[in-house]
């Protein structure tokens, strides 16, 4: 994975400094709390419901286990013991104070790591797969473009100032595990006829409270053009992006009012006029930054060990982890080893500081100190020996992180809500806690199959509702929370937006009305292998309505 | 207002000229891009030098003459929020090659004096009161950036 | 300018250094418990309250202060009426970090 050298210290060792000083000026009443508002969101602080919360970037959801110590140890010494890794593959703690935020920077800073850019109307931390690298349907890998991306667009001077938040996800594999359609630009890695490296790019996606699926803007953009293409969508969105009202600002809005095709033009046109030279990665800088994410040294490895067969008959628990959270790797003998943060009624997305600690032992010993988070608040292990593979599964589930339920109906993305969020107008997480409860059987989640449930406190849409197979937004109605649920959504490569199946639900009912929703769909898919949104794309809503409110 | 050019309190030879009223026709003067755009001809016997105000909802490319014509650009700030600026400020340094002076007015802050600065900015006429120990300061905290910009006096990695 | 609020009505806010939420007490200073909160109850005292925000924030101990609108419970205790204060004075209502 990428190591800062001496440059890339001195730039976060600068920025916490400086960060230092505005805190000061802060609490000495220099700066008021307009002026200081966006420079601390400009260095991930944020004021929530009842704290101050910090957002610490994870640059593409890689972390090696020295950080994830330094993050154990922060949750310690500053916050109540532990994280919550959120959607877009970062870590929140949810009480630091404000007078101990420079000296959380500096430790951050110790182990190359900082919160920039993880708020405020700027370029935010570039997403992508959490199996980039390993996955078996990558082009290649697409870490060493989103490690290019995240240092161009680091303090950039001229998108600091957007009409909104800008968010940059990017895929190599042909699965889109990155959610690129539902990004402010999504990036696919190509390679063309000649063998070259490409972009295509896609603009104007987004989630909230108008969701939209990005549009295709370029099929193939060179790997040198990439850094000034950029800089002319930018330029384009920072020119004319709306300013007069904050819940039309983003991109997508831009996108949508001006039309694809005008909006291409105008991109073309700055681009056409742009001195490139000066905006391109410099000579040797792609291949230097390539160079830390060359595959570690794979030992031999047995493919299909004996022991593993062994050990899954054995074990029925084992077996089901195997089954669930274990996926294919690209090198024969490894696989990726995937760790549920989704315990049954558990807290979506929490670590406590042990569990953290814990992990950065686990790949120490057996991924090579590497550790990705997901954007589906999971963590993962993506180079583990197969034959390591039990002894991996028994460390991990004394400490509760042996949930077999990667992408079944108990893996479910939740946001704070208003446990924790200002702006929520429901809670979330206790919503998750009793529909995870009421799917803790591992027989009936089997049964079930893959089912993505998303869940959002607020029209924010931070949970992702609008992508999941089964949606949730928490609303207020007349003082009391309540609960819409959408059908048909999806996050990947078919991406789509879930459509609204009728009135909302209150917090008690939810979990009853997605068991309703469940079991009419085993009863109306034809074969198991029918996926729930292939029912939802054949038979429609409405066996759905009816089976919700028919007897209402 | 102050205006500040390298750090410091200058003494600022501009007017700005408005709908009426005829300036001396040796004094330097600033005037509104849509004044320009409707009476340039007014200005044929003016001897001091012209600078202009571009608002910032405008395209700069698509006035690369009267750009190249001035001695002053002014640009807007009319929120601190507002970045528009920052990127008419690049395109006009570093696509139409403007190398005469830029000056932003409106709602700076001290703390975004470094990206002014490295977008191509180099006088400043803010509200507010000037203090030099924190401009000082905060133009100076950071040394090293990614960005390759104007006129820029940070370190890049090599 | 924001909606006038119906109701009793107490002031709160953050602390600056720490993120702590508080209520403006009886005795002028601020309380992270809201039993000791100033309830201003007729029209007048609650534009008092209103013109105290901006003086409150000037002294930079407390940040974004908004007044709320409570009601007293069975008990007589002070409750917020509306479920996002409630959260907001009680913390988050799930058993966090013990798993
Ligand atoms: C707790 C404090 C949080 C606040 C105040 C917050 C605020 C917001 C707001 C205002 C938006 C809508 C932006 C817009 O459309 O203009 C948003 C969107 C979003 N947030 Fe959050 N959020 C929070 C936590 C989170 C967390 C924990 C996650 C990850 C789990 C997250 C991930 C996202 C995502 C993925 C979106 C949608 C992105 C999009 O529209 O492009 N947020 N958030
Ligand atoms: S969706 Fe709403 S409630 Fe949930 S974290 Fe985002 S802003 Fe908060």
């Amino acid at each position: 994975m990428y190591v800062y050298d001496d440059f890339d210290e001195k730039f976060v060792r600068e920025r916490a400094a400086q960060f230092r000083d505005q805190v000061e000026r802060r609490l000495s009443g220099q700066l008021s709390e307009a002026h200081f508002r966006p420079l601390r969101l400009m260095n991930g602080v944020y004021l929530q419901l009842h704290a101050y919360m910090l957002r610490v970037a994870v640059p593409y959801g890689t972390l090696s286990s020295k950080q994830m110590r330094q993050l154990a140890m922060i949750a310690t010494k500053y916050d109540k013991g532990y994280g919550h890794f959120t959607t877009r593959q970062n870590i929140q703690f949810n009480w630091p104070k404000l007078k101990d935020l420079p000296d959380i920077l500096d430790d951050l800073a110790d182990v190359g790591m900082h919160a920039i850019q993880t708020s405020g109307n700027c370029i935010r931390n570039v997403t992508s797969d959490q199996w980039a690298g390993v996955a078996a349907d990558e082009v290649t890998d697409p870490r060493p473009y989103a490690e290019l991306m995240r240092q161009w667009s680091s303090l950039h001077p001229e998108f600091s100032y957007l009409p909104r938040k800008f968010k940059i996800a990017i895929t190599g594999a042909s699965s889109d595990r990155a959610a690129i359609a539902f990004h402010d630009i999504g990036i696919q890695v190509l390679k063309n006829d000649n063998g070259e490296i490409g972009f295509a790019v896609y603009v104007g996606g987004g989630l909230g409270r108008t969701p939209m699926v990005g549009k295709k803007i370029r099929d193939f953009i060179s790997l040198e053009d990439l850094l000034p293409y950029l800089v002319a969508i930018l330029r384009a969105y920072n020119l004319e992006g709306r300013r007069d009202n904050k819940y039309k600002a983003r991109i997508k809005i831009l996108v949508h009012e001006t039309g694809i095709d005008e909006f291409k033009a105008k991109v073309e046109k700055i681009f056409d006029g742009l001195e490139k030279e000066k905006l391109r990665a410099p000579a040797g800088e792609i291949e230097r930054i390539q160079g830390f994410f060359a595959l570690p040294d794979y030992a031999s490895a047995e493919a299909n060990p004996e022991s593993l067969s062994k050990a899954r008959s054995e074990n029925p628990a084992f077996d089901a982890w195997v089954n669930r959270n274990v996926a294919e790797h690209k090198q024969a003998g490894y696989a990726i080893a995937n760790i549920s943060l989704k315990p049954i009624a558990g807290i979506p997305g929490d670590a406590t500081s042990e569990q953290m600690n814990l992990v950065a032992d686990l790949a120490e010993t057996y991924s090579f100190s590497e550790i990705r988070v997901s954007h589906e608040q999971n963590l993962v292990l993506a180079h583990v020996k197969e034959t390591d593979l039990f002894e991996l599964w028994q460390a991990l589930v004394p400490a509760g992180l042996a949930t077999a339920n990667i992408g079944a109906i108990t893996d479910m993305i939740t946001c704070p809500g208003l446990d924790y969020c200002a702006l929520a107008t429901a809670r979330s997480i206790p919503v998750a806690q009793k529909i995870s409860e009421k799917f803790a059987d591992q027989k009936r989640q089997e049964e079930i199959g893959d089912l993505k449930v998303k869940i959002s406190g607020c029209i924010n849409a931070c949970g992702h509702h609008h992508a999941g197979h089964i949606g949730i937004l928490g609303l207020n109605k007349k003082g009391e929370e309540y609960y819409q649920i959408t059908l048909g959504g999806s996050g990947d490569q078919a991406a789509a937006v879930g459509e609204i199946l009728g009135p909302g639900f209150s917090g008690d009912d939810v979990a009853g009305a997605i068991d309703t929703l469940v079991n009419r769909y085993v009863e109306l898919r034809n074969e198991t292998s029918e996926t729930f949104l292939e029912v939802v794309k054949r038979v429609g809503l409405e066996p759905f309505k009816e089976a919700l409110y028919a007897d209402h | 207002m102050p205006i500040i050019k390298d750090g410091a309190i200058i003494e600022d030879s501009w007017t700005v000229l408005d709908e009426e009223s005829d300036a001396p026709s040796s004094a330097d003067i600033i005037i509104p891009l849509n004044i320009m755009l409707e009476k340039a001809d007014r200005l044929s016997n003016h001897s001091g030098r012209i600078g202009l105000l571009i608002p910032n909802d405008v395209a700069v490319e698509d006035h690369a003459d009267l750009i190249a014509k001035a001695d002053l650009v002014v640009l807007e700030l009319p929120a601190f929020t507002d970045g528009r600026a920052y990127s008419q400020a690049r395109a006009l340094r570093e696509d139409l090659g403007f190398e005469k002076e830029l000056r932003v007015k409106g709602d700076v802050l001290v703390d975004q004096a470094a990206y002014l600065l490295r977008c191509g900015f180099d006088s400043f006429d803010f509200e507010g009161e000037f203090d030099a120990v924190s401009w000082e300061k905060s133009t100076n905290i950071m040394t090293t950036g990614y960005q390759r910009t104007y006129r820029d006096k940070l370190s890049y990695r090599d | 300018m924001a909606k006038k609020l119906k109701g009793d009505q107490v002031l709160t806010g953050q602390l600056l250094r720490e993120g702590d939420v508080v209520f403006y007490a009886e005795d002028g200073s601020w309380s992270s418990d809201l039993q000791k909160a100033k309830v201003a109850t007729t029209p007048e005292q609650i534009d008092e309250l209103d013109l105290f925000i901006a003086k409150a924030e000037e002294v930079n101990l407390v940040i974004d202060i908004y007044p709320i609108v409570v009601e007293k419970d069975e008990a007589g205790q002070l409750v917020p009426s509306l479920i996002r204060e409630k959260m907001r004075t009680t913390g988050p209502s799930i058993v966090y970090a013990d798993f």
